[in-house]
């Protein structure tokens, strides 16, 4: 059926349209109104109008009324008006105030904006004056970076509360006074756990262990700590006197904790141990230059015999040995150097 | 631990490293000396302690959606229609994903994951045609509950002549006779949550000649045999069939276990219930026999008889000793009142029935206030499926009686963490929370308190329905609370009552608005919400195409009436008569695309509202247009004075005013 | 380049400008600004770290970590190819508005879906259940979806050029 819109003027006759067209005078009445001409000819025919163009609009002229943005869009309703119906208000508009924050986002979750009541905006913008950054909803950014909402103080000190009953208090002797963990608790063992993300949970890499232990709670005897450094190598780091044990050799972390302990045993049972060619050892073999049979000790020992005033005495000697040990068995500095000079300058009582 | 003994004493020190954690314990050598400091040993915890301790810091979210919906504003259910619909098309898309999975196992072959996780893994069951019939097989089987499965896989057996052991035997008879051949009912499903909720099963009726009575035939007959397939007889309806078998058995000089006398004492009336319970002498009765001995009490006729006979039984209970659990609690309320009582009250209210009703209600009420004296701080546990029925039977007993302190004194026992029966979410439990909300909204004067509550309860635990909204409404004509009024209407045009009466009711409660009491921000509100709602009922009524018929609700000219009164009352003046003119119109009422109902007539009061605002406002011409839709339904005695309010309000000219008199001349006496 | 035949073969300079300008994600502007863009394709890709954040977060690529780091971006390629199928008219701007993170073993799919021209909610019930489903099962971890609705592309629209 066709619709005659824009060339014909379709007459209301309203009360309303007749004031109207009362007060505005008589132009709009006058309108012809076509179609209305039912003048009936002789033959009580109507009256057939010509046909030179259709009655409504062609479709040239549609295209250019949707080209320039001038078409009358028919507004047809859409078929899915009760799901949008079912669209609710965001929620974060009937939040209360006095709520729970950690009720509402117990848990890590990507920012939703319809939950969260916060008016925040983010993105960069040209002309921040001008325009403000880019709103909360729609907004990608707010959600590709990871929140802390789940982990407010507030809910993390709810969370401390509720674990506390796990936990056991830390030795108070030992937060009182540092040094006791040195002397009560000389090994320490340290492994590492990886955590991954995706499907795969192991890595090869957590069956490591590093002991280090204490060698002077170890109470050797100078002989078989000698033994031990030697066989220690490069684990023993003479100036913390730690002996650092790493194994990664089993497969598992319990294995290879097990292996550490059995080989710090090896190791103290076997410096202990004095083998039959062990008197073989010479001055040359001593890890560290000894004092008490040096030559210098000797000649020391010697001027005191023949010389009988001078004021050279046993102390005196020991505690040039004394010196003298640290001057051989570090590397050689400037300071030590005069150290020595002063030492043997003072024993031998000579001036400047 | 001695002083003198080997200690290991081992201590953590936590280092957290580039997403790595290194842990270091120290430990100590034996030593003859006591330990210079003292570790207090570690607390025992189960693997999921921290877990569990941590949860119990989270409470609910009063605005948050079921966890199992979409948390977007787009998706979440308002109605209980929705929430069912939604939830099930989640379960179905599941379903389908895992059908597909496990049809074409090779095409979901990536294999990274350590350690190796079954469930992302789903597998077909078995097929009893196919597998191999050994017993293992049937045994497994029988594991998993395939009932109708493990029927064939024993007939295929029995078919090709297989062994099948008698303990075997024994097992598939158990469970053939508790589930009467077949599958298990929807409410035992574990895997598919939805259907559990809400499959609903026919009422089932013993299958004769089943895979049960031949089992039954087979299998050496012994007191325990007898007892389960009494007890299966008598819970899928068999009456005569079990009550025969247990003659049969007794007079043969058999004992029957505790198990089928409950079944047959549930299925009988009381009378006999009570004979066979002089059977029992040295069996002890235990809970679930008072349970059925109050179901075979609930079928007497009488009011004051079935009261008495639930006094007798509580009574034996507490002779006993025997703890009433809630199954108990749940068949004494369900059936204290009357059904027959119930019907003559709706059909005839004559003040005999009424009477009578009234009795009932109060005894309910009574016992109902007893029972929660009862549970009120006790360990609640669950002892039968009909335990968290209670909940919502009580409720509605409390409704019925308009008893709000019972009804929060039952609502704070069901919320305590002492208990551990809970219904399920959206079946049971929205109607227990529906029917405490309809009480609370009947029954409470502050209006404050009821939109609290509103808020609270509305739409997560429960769904929009057209008697919520309509108690709301009746609430709200009496105190108006603007916030509380937004509220419902939203919720109302989110559950699609837009096109129902209640479209109506929201109409009406928005004229009743005062508009100059309200807030700036209010005042935004109303004249948002009354756009939502005009631009909406217009577009309902223009789907004029033939497939979109059946959406299509047409305006109504009493609809269009208050709709342009709103319109005006926020300002829209133009929209307003523009609505106005469609009653004027005839090819809008008329014709295929029409959007205006034929027939109707636009209210008088609202009418002359409309009429009384256009001259305050001096508009000649929206007067005029009154004017006309007023003269439509009434003569020229009514008109004559509205004209000449027009012509002194005012100031048209000689013609205008010409116009209009011999408009109102043409109108009928 | 011309290359007429019969022109020896001797090596041959361009002397043009260089005619291969690097185009991706950079849009062109319209005569009467039409051309959504949202925050994401307003920024040059110059500008990711800096003014954009990345669109996929996951440890593989750190240097201890890189367990699995060719399989995770054939996960994310996956995931993102399966969304923009399965939900065609529910895309914002052709799939591009998708996040994966991981927490764990949890792989989870944040971003924007537009309602399509029909809405259908119990069909977008529907889809997410299947999708969710068959993408844990396909990558053997659980998979979580977190999208959120947005009425039409324009709401995500920061600007028309």
């Amino acid at each position: 059926m066709h619709r005659i819109s824009s060339i014909s003027l379709r007459q209301k006759s309203t009360l309303a349209d007749k004031l109207r067209a009362a007060v505005t005078g008589s132009d709009k009445s006058k309108q012809a109104v076509l179609g209305s001409l039912t003048v009936k000819d002789d033959g009580g025919e109507d009256f057939r109008e010509l046909y030179t163009m259709p009655k409504r609009k062609l479709r040239g002229q549609l295209q250019l009324e949707q080209a320039t943005g001038r078409a009358e869009v028919k507004q047809r309703s859409r078929m899915d008006i009760n799901d949008r119906l079912a669209v609710r208000q965001p929620r974060s508009e009937e939040m209360n105030p006095d709520q729970e924050w950690s009720n509402v986002w117990p848990a890590a979750r990507s920012f939703a904006s319809s939950v969260v009541p916060l008016p925040v905006r983010m993105g960069t913008r040209p002309n921040v004056d001008k325009r403000a950054p880019f709103k909360k909803e729609g907004n990608l950014e707010l959600v590709k970076i990871p929140n802390f909402l789940h982990l407010t103080p507030a809910a993390i000190e709810k969370h401390c509360n509720a674990i506390k009953k796990f936990c056991t208090p830390f030795p108070p002797e030992l937060l009182a006074d540092s040094s006791l963990q040195q002397s009560e608790l000389p090994i320490t063992v340290q492994y590492n756990t990886y955590i991954h993300q995706g499907t795969n949970i192991r890595d090869i890499r957590s069956r490591v262990i590093t002991m280090t232990i204490d060698v002077n709670s170890l109470k050797l005897s100078e002989s078989s700590y000698n033994k031990l450094v030697r066989l220690a190598k490069d684990r023993y780091d003479e100036k913390s006197g730690l002996l650092t044990i790493i194994t990664d050799r089993c497969h598992t972390r319990k294995q290879n904790l097990e292996y550490a302990y059995y080989l710090l045993t090896v190791l103290f049972h076997e410096s202990n141990k004095l083998e039959s060619w062990e008197n073989l050892e010479e001055r040359a073999d001593n890890l560290k230059v000894n004092f008490e049979t040096s030559q210098v000790r000797q000649k020391l020992v010697d001027l005191i015999e023949t010389s009988p005033n001078s004021q050279i005495t046993q102390e005196k000697i020991d505690e040039f040995g004394k010196m003298w040990k640290t001057y051989r068995n570090s590397e050689e500095t400037v300071e030590s150097t005069r150290e020595y000079s002063r030492q043997i300058k003072s024993l031998l009582g000579i001036r400047a | 631990m001695e002083n003198g003994r080997k200690r290991r004493i081992l201590q953590s020190k936590v280092m957290i490293g580039r997403l790595g954690l290194s842990r270091a314990a120290v430990r100590g050598f034996a030593s003859a000396e006591p330990a210079k400091f003292t570790v207090q040993p570690a607390i025992e915890r189960a693997p999921t302690d921290l877990l569990k301790a941590l949860s119990e810091t989270v409470g609910t979210d009063p605005t948050a959606p079921h966890f199992a919906f979409i948390d977007d504003p787009a998706t979440i259910p308002s109605t209980a229609s929705a929430k069912r619909t939604y939830f099930m098309a989640k379960e179905l898309g599941k379903r389908a994903a895992r059908e597909l999975a496990a049809e074409w196992p090779t095409l979901f072959a990536f294999d990274r994951d350590q350690p190796r996780l079954p469930v992302f893994r789903p597998e077909n069951l078995p097929d009893p045609l196919q597998i191999e019939p050994t017993e293992k097989n049937l045994l497994r089987m029988i594991e998993s509950r395939e009932v109708e499965d493990c029927c064939l896989l024993y007939e295929r057996m029995r078919s090709e002549n297989i062994d099948v052991s008698q303990k075997t035997q024994l097992e598939l008879f158990k469970l053939v006779a508790y589930y009467n051949s077949s599958n298990i009912p929807f409410a035992e499903w574990v895997e598919w949550v939805g259907m559990r909720n809400f499959g609903q099963n026919d009422k089932a009726e013993w299958k004769a000649a089943g895979v049960a009575d031949l089992l039954f035939e087979t299998i050496p007959r012994n007191d325990e045999t007898v007892s389960i397939m009494i007890a299966a007889l008598s819970k899928f309806g068999e009456n005569s069939k079990a009550k025969a078998l247990f003659k049969e058995h007794t007079e043969a000089g058999g004992k029957v276990h505790i198990e089928a006398y409950n079944g047959l004492i549930a299925n009988s009336d009381f009378k006999s219930a009570l004979d066979i319970l002089k059977d029992l002498k040295t069996i002890k009765p235990n809970v679930s026999t008072f349970s059925a001995l109050l179901e075979s009490a609930s079928r007497i006729g009488k009011f004051e008889d079935r009261i008495n006979a639930f006094t007798r039984i509580i009574g034996e209970m507490q002779a006993l000793k025997i703890e009433p659990t809630l199954t108990t609690y749940y068949y004494i309320l369900k059936n204290i009142i009357d059904s027959k009582t119930q019907k003559l009250l709706n059909e005839a209210k004559n003040d005999e029935s009424e009477k009578k009703y009234h009795n009932q209600i109060v005894v309910s009420i009574s016992w109902l206030s007893e029972i929660l004296d009862k549970i009120e701080n006790k360990q609640l546990e669950v002892s039968s499926n009909n335990c968290n029925v209670f909940f919502a039977e009580a409720m509605g007993v409390a409704y019925r009686g308009a008893n709000l302190e019972i009804s929060q004194r039952l609502l704070k026992i069901y919320e305590s963490s002492n208990n551990n029966v809970k219904m399920p979410a959206f079946t049971t439990e929205s109607l227990f929370y529906n029917r405490y909300l309809q009480l609370f909204i009947e029954q409470s004067t502050s209006i404050e308190q009821i939109y609290q509550k509103y808020k609270d309860f509305v739409p997560r635990l429960v769904g929009v329905s057209n008697s919520l909204s309509g108690s709301v409404y009746r609430k709200l004509s009496k105190e108006a609370h603007w916030p509380l009024l937004r509220r419902v209407i939203q919720d109302g045009i989110s559950a699609g009552q837009m096109t129902t009466a209640m479209g109506e009711e929201m109409r009406k409660q928005l004229i009743e608005v005062q508009y100059h009491t309200l807030s700036v921000n209010e005042r935004d509100e109303f004249n948002q919400l009354v756009q939502k709602l005009v631009s909406t009922w217009i577009e309902f009524s223009k789907f004029t195409e033939e497939y979109a018929k059946r959406l299509q609700r047409k305006l109504s000219p009493s609809q269009i009436s208050e709709c342009a009164l709103l319109l005006t009352r926020i300002g829209e003046y133009q929209k307003a008569f523009e609505l106005l003119e469609l009653l004027l119109d005839e090819e809008a009422s008329h014709g295929e695309e029409s959007t205006v109902l034929a027939h109707g007539y636009a209210r008088p009061h609202v009418m002359s509202a409309l009429f009384e605002d256009s001259l305050r406002r001096k508009d000649s011409y929206a007067a005029a247009l009154c004017l006309q839709i007023m003269s439509l339904h009434s003569n020229r005695n009514k008109l004559e004075p509205l004209a000449n309010r027009i012509f002194e309000k005012c100031s048209l000219t000689e013609s205008q005013q010409k116009i209009i008199q011999s408009f109102i001349r043409l109108r009928p006496q | 380049m011309l290359r007429t035949p019969g022109i020896s073969a001797c090596r041959q300079i361009s002397t043009t400008s260089c005619a291969m300008k690097n185009k991706a994600g950079k849009h062109k502007s319209t005569v009467n600004r039409t051309q959504l863009l949202t925050y994401e394709m307003a920024q040059k890709p110059h500008h990711i770290g800096v003014r954009k954040s990345w669109l996929t977060w996951h440890s593989q690529n750190l240097e201890e970590f890189r367990q699995s780091q060719p399989v995770v971006v054939a996960q994310d390629e996956i995931i993102r190819r399966f969304i923009r199928g399965f939900f065609p008219q529910n895309v914002v701007i052709s799939g591009n508005e998708l996040v994966i993170k991981r927490r764990g073993n949890v792989c989870i799919v944040a971003g924007f879906l537009q309602y399509s021209r029909r809405l259908d909610i119990r069909r977008i019930y529907w889809m997410f259940g299947f999708a969710e489903e068959f993408l844990s099962i396909l990558l053997k971890q659980p998979v979580k979806l977190e999208l959120a609705f947005v009425e039409t592309e324009d709401d995500v629209a920061y600007n028309y050029i």
